[in-house]
């Protein structure tokens, strides 16, 4: 029986592994993963569309890190089911596995509006190596690419495409690209820089209708009632928890799986983390999913420690996004749109190159979102988190 | 680890710690074949600024449990325990900024050279601790003290195994430190 299960081996997965051998070396860990690959990096997967990083290069870790340190990895299975009572899990191969301690790791998966849910392989998200080859692939046999979603992957995507020699275009539902995490101002310049390097942004259209025959797609039908030709439809509309093999042990309304700050789910030996998760968000003191790679490193880490004895707290997440935008890089943090009340407060600075914006509430500094010269960024994040009450040790 | 000490009090802005630190990185690199070429001094890999009548000196320091590191999409930071320092693998770097977003000392730059032959190109640099000199040159021509840096390559400085002696004293363990700062309230 293997001491430790993890279902998913993504980022947070990999964390925790590395946690566990860590404090119980000879732990005897098992490791789900539904896709055919070593644990990669996701965030990577643009790069790679872009001909930055090579495909060997995504990998976090070799066969030969799995091998010495005796760690189980079975590829290409999915955990369909879990029996907290008896503490085994069903997988889809009808093999079953017990377990003394589970992480459920499983992250997201693109949300795919029903509308435009149809059997085809261009209309697609980006999640895995495989969405990836294929656009890079389609992109350099010179095929029209439409991203609908105006969030950072829609964004590092376009620009990924674009160096590759491809002109995609955006459909942006909201008014400006990046509504969740940029302000107006800010949004505005980001947007102009896009613009300038010859990708269309379509803003407040959706899609409405694929225009899908027997030859593949052939071009999107926009709310605005414009056809835009097109052969692939990349959605970027953010990810979704891979929860629905725990509906029965563990319902929900919505969202992600609920975890205590030591990342324990109200199944008891049973850990979560990382995308699939809602952990504590510091800036807006509420639980949410915040599906980063920051947070899937500490939350991992933090379930693999628990999972071997220790007794450990995870702070909480803290909401931000850095991108590049041709050159141009943006970085924001925390909370950035700001409720017209009392007890708030802007600080705005901006020149011809750059943007800042300071976000407080109640005097205290809460958020902010800088474009151009970013590199105060950090400083800054360790002023939110103080404000928030949380000193970090490094050493 | 390198153990870095900075006092801004001590420091009035000289910058020579910046220059040395540029000559420091100029003279390596001409002896080792010169296959870089410099038109000019290289960047420091350290910023002193004044702003407003303080001084701001930001400059790694090589954190046991760098932020840098877990933030980095592309494996391309590590923590040498034995050389004690952090170090970039610049091959590795994809210029993602996620670092520059998490330093709290503001000690990491993206090099932004248009320079085509700049191999740093849109990728992230910083102190890289100096490690072809007995001591970081920072620190030796720094004329007030501001900037002070110890060598213990066997592993953690005074200073600093003062600090982790003190956390196992209050029962947490190492890598845990970080985390172990605040209570969050169970979810109801």
């Amino acid at each position: 029986m293997p001491r430790h299960l993890i279902i998913g081996n993504g980022t947070a997965g990999f964390s925790a592994i590395q946690a566990i051998l860590e404090y119980d070396s000879d732990g005897e860990i098992t490791v789900i993963s539904l896709e055919h690959h070593l644990p990669y990096s996701r965030v990577l997967l643009t790069h790679y569309i872009g001909g930055h990083v090579s495909k060997d290069n995504l990998y976090m870790t070799g066969e030969s890190f799995f091998k010495q340190k005796k760690v189980n990895l079975l590829l290409g299975a999915a955990a369909v089911n879990i029996d907290p009572e008896q503490k085994r899990v069903e997988l889809d191969n009808g093999r079953v596995l017990s377990y003394e301690k589970l992480l459920v790791a499983t992250g997201g998966k693109p949300v795919i509006p029903q509308h435009l849910q149809k059997e085809s392989p261009d209309i697609m998200g980006l999640r895995t190596i495989e969405d990836a080859s294929y656009i890079r692939q389609k992109s350099l046999s010179g095929a029209k690419i439409v991203i609908v979603g105006g969030g950072s992957l829609a964004i590092e995507l376009a620009c990924a495409l674009r160096e590759g020699g491809n002109f995609p275009e955006m459909v942006v539902s909201s008014s400006h690209v990046l509504s969740r995490v940029a302000d107006d101002e800010a949004a505005a310049v980001i947007q102009e820089q896009i613009q300038s390097y010859g990708i269309r942004i379509w803003t407040g259209e959706d899609v409405t209708e694929v225009v899908h025959t027997s030859k593949g797609v052939e071009g999107v039908v926009l709310s605005g009632g414009q056809e835009i030709s097109c052969q692939v439809v990349v959605i970027c509309k953010g990810v979704q928890p891979n929860r629905e093999f725990l509906d029965r042990v563990l319902p929900t309304i919505r969202g992600g799986i609920k975890v205590d700050s030591n990342m324990r789910t109200d199944i008891p030996d049973v850990y979560a983390a990382g995308d699939v998760v809602e952990a504590y968000e510091l800036s807006r003191q509420e639980f949410c999913v915040s599906a980063i790679w920051p947070h899937a490193i500490a939350q991992g880490r933090i379930a693999g420690m628990n999972m071997t004895g220790q007794d450990v707290m995870y702070e909480g997440s803290l909401s931000r996004n850095a991108l590049e935008i041709f050159g141009l890089p943006v970085i924001s943090m925390g909370i950035t749109r700001v409720p017209a009340k009392r007890d708030w407060d802007l600080d705005v600075n901006q020149d011809k190159s750059s943007y800042c914006k300071l976000v407080y509430h109640d005097a205290k500094l809460v958020g902010a979102v800088l474009v151009g010269k970013v590199e105060k960024a950090g400083k800054l994040q360790a002023a939110i988190r103080k404000a928030a009450g949380i000193e970090t040790v490094l050493n | 680890m390198l153990s870095i000490k900075v006092d801004t009090v001590k420091c009035d802005g000289c910058s020579l710690c910046q220059l040395a630190c540029s000559f420091a990185h100029m003279v390596l690199n001409t002896e080792t074949g010169g296959q870089q070429k410099f038109p000019e001094l290289p960047d420091p890999l350290l910023w002193v600024k004044v702003c407003e009548g303080e001084v701001q000196i930001d400059i790694c320091r090589h954190c046991e449990n760098p932020p840098c590191a877990d933030a980095c999409v592309a494996g391309a930071f590590k923590v040498d325990m034995e050389r004690g320092i952090v170090e970039i693998d610049q091959q590795k770097c994809v210029g993602c900024w996620s670092c520059v977003m998490e330093c709290p000392f503001g000690a990491i730059r993206i090099c932004s050279h248009s320079d085509k032959e700049c191999t740093l190109q849109s990728r992230a640099f910083k102190c890289d601790g100096c490690s072809m000199w007995d001591k970081p040159l920072c620190a030796s021509f720094c004329p007030t003290g501001a900037v002070q840096i110890a060598r213990n390559n066997n592993g953690a400085a005074a200073i600093q195994r003062r600090e982790r002696a003190a956390l196992l004293q209050k029962g947490l363990s190492l890598g845990a430190a970080r985390y172990v700062n605040r209570e969050i309230k169970h979810r109801a």
